[in-house]
């Protein structure tokens, strides 16, 4: 992209272009011009010669008052000069072949065959022409850098994503894997069972989610298997309450946002009295929206705590919800003295 | 190859033509008379006057175009001189370009309607009361201009006859007269005309 920016402002490919114009300008002059049917020497001369005197009111519009007064936005300005500078020149492109030019050519003979008004004319319409041509090809570098921008954003998007998502894993990981050491250390033998579950998990983490978006129904089965995990692994002493209604179609949604939410509510509300924890998930659909309700109860040391390594990891959630579902999610989380609850809302 | 320069269209116009009063009288060039008066006064206009009083558009109203010559008219001259007992009537007009004089001289054929009527153009210098040069432009020079391609005016060329016919518009002709006026390659000692005023 850079390449190609630098191409079209290369010096030399400028000149050309510049270089084309004026060529053509001057083959159109020329049939313009012309005395007769095929044109003479003099026409060439005369209509270099006018061409000439339209260069430095085009120029000095291209070059000064259109970068200036344009970037300040001062039209009224831009405009009384503008006018000033066609009006000068016409001027002078007037007087040059009604008098002048005896002093600079006297071998070749011609008068001014425009009026002055219709040299005004001339010069508005090749400064219209232009300053159109210079607007259009500045407004292609735009549209290419605004392009190069986006493609940028999305690049940097992708690179932050994948950096969240390796946050994740660890994350997750290293919990389970500490159950599962308390359960060997217990000879609980629903053991193997519970290291299948995380094999299974395991396969979701590191190959189905590379993708942006996965199918709803692949994430909500893959948390339902994470709360098997958790059931087996609390032995029933937490109250796990999930309830889910809607009905699952084609929709999609970015991979692990779910889990992390439980992953958290497990992790905590594991921490409580035993008779007191929970853990309650609710999982409403209906049509393209999302609504996923986690609570659960504190444990009596909690302090929740957002962005910590260790800890919820919700600003991670949040950034990625930022990044994947701008404009098109809702995250609400109330934190009282007893329960935590986080409730995400989502546009499929 | 022409010595005067032969425009289809005249320099002056109903606008732009002026009386000066030093032009009108009898005057003499190397043993030929030439007779200027004003059209009004002219025994063309009385001649005219009197045939066309019986025509059926007499007491029309005039056209704008009509409207526009007849201006010319009153403020030209009648030229009239003999050659071979042979009468010739020129029209001329005087205009004034960039502080010069230039007279547009047509020639009257009666009896030629069919014909195209061209015009001469010449720079006028009053000496004196008594002494007017008429400078001819030198179509010589023109057309050598023309033809190496360093003249840029409107023009029928007929190279078999050396011979070409300006057709640029009479504003054009005043324009390329202001600038070049005073240009001594425009006129030729050879197309000059001194007329004196005979007593």
């Amino acid at each position: 992209m850079k390449r190609k920016y630098w191409e079209l402002n290369h010096p030399l490919l400028r000149f050309v272009q510049h270089l084309a114009f004026w060529v053509l300008s001057f083959i159109l002059f020329l049939q313009l011009f012309k005395t007769g049917n095929k044109p003479e020497k003099v026409d060439y001369v005369y209509t270099a010669l006018f061409q000439l005197s339209l260069l430095p009111a085009v120029y000095i519009n291209l070059e000064l008052l259109l970068p200036i007064f344009g970037r300040r936005k001062k039209i009224l300005v831009y405009l009384v000069s503008l006018i000033m500078i066609i009006v000068l020149f016409s001027w002078i492109n007037y007087n040059f072949f009604a008098a002048w030019s005896t002093k600079f050519l006297p071998d070749y003979f011609f008068i001014s065959y425009f009026t002055f008004k219709e040299i005004i004319l001339f010069f508005t319409v090749y400064i219209v022409i232009t300053s159109l041509l210079k607007l259009s090809k500045s407004w292609f570098w735009v549209s290419e850098l605004e392009r190069e921008l986006l493609e940028k954003e999305k690049q940097k998007t992708e690179v932050e994503l994948k950096a969240l998502k390796a946050q994740i894993n660890p994350h997750f990981f290293f919990n389970t894997l500490n159950n599962i050491y308390s359960m060997a250390l217990d000879k609980d033998e629903r053991l193997p069972n519970t290291i299948l579950q995380l094999s299974d998990l395991m396969r979701y983490f590191l190959y189905d989610s590379r993708d942006n978006f996965i199918p709803l129904e692949k994430e909500l089965a893959v948390v339902m298997d994470y709360i098997a995990l958790q059931r087996i692994r609390s032995d029933g002493l937490l109250n796990i309450e999930v309830k889910s209604s809607g009905q699952v179609n084609n929709q999609r949604i970015a991979p692990l946002l779910l889990i992390t939410f439980l992953e958290n509510a497990f992790k905590h509300g594991a921490k409580g009295i035993p008779e007191r924890s929970f853990v309650a998930v609710n999982t409403e659909i209906e049509k393209d929206r999302l609504t996923f309700s986690v609570e659960n109860n504190k444990g009596m040391i909690d302090e929740i705590k957002t962005g910590e390594q260790g800890g919820l990891g919700l600003e991670n959630i949040q950034r990625q919800l930022e990044l994947l579902y701008p404009g098109k999610h809702h995250l609400t989380i109330k934190n009282t003295n007893d329960n935590f609850a986080v409730q995400l809302q989502l546009d499929l | 190859m022409q010595s005067c320069v032969t425009s289809l269209q005249p320099i002056v116009t109903h606008n732009t033509a002026i009386l000066d009063d030093r032009l009108a009288g009898n005057w003499n060039s190397d043993g030929q008379d030439y007779t200027v008066q004003k059209f009004h006064n002219s025994d063309l206009f009385k001649e005219l006057k009197e045939t066309g009083k019986n025509k059926d558009d007499a007491g029309k109203p005039l056209s704008k175009k009509d409207k526009e010559d007849s201006i010319l008219l009153s403020k030209s001259y009648i030229v009239k001189y003999r050659k071979d007992t042979i009468e010739y009537h020129l029209l001329g007009s005087l205009v004034k370009l960039n502080g010069q004089f230039f007279m547009n001289f047509m020639a009257i054929d009666f009896g030629m309607n069919d014909r195209l009527a061209t015009n001469t153009i010449a720079r006028v210098q009053f000496n004196n009361s008594n002494t007017v040069k008429l400078d001819f432009i030198d179509g010589s020079f023109l057309y050598e201009q023309v033809k190496a391609g360093r003249l840029k005016i409107k023009n029928e060329r007929d190279d078999l006859y050396d011979t070409f016919l300006i057709t640029a518009s009479t504003n054009e002709l005043q324009q390329f007269l202001q600038k070049y006026g005073s240009d001594p390659r425009f006129f030729n000692k050879e197309n000059s005309v001194t007329l004196t005023r005979n007593n």
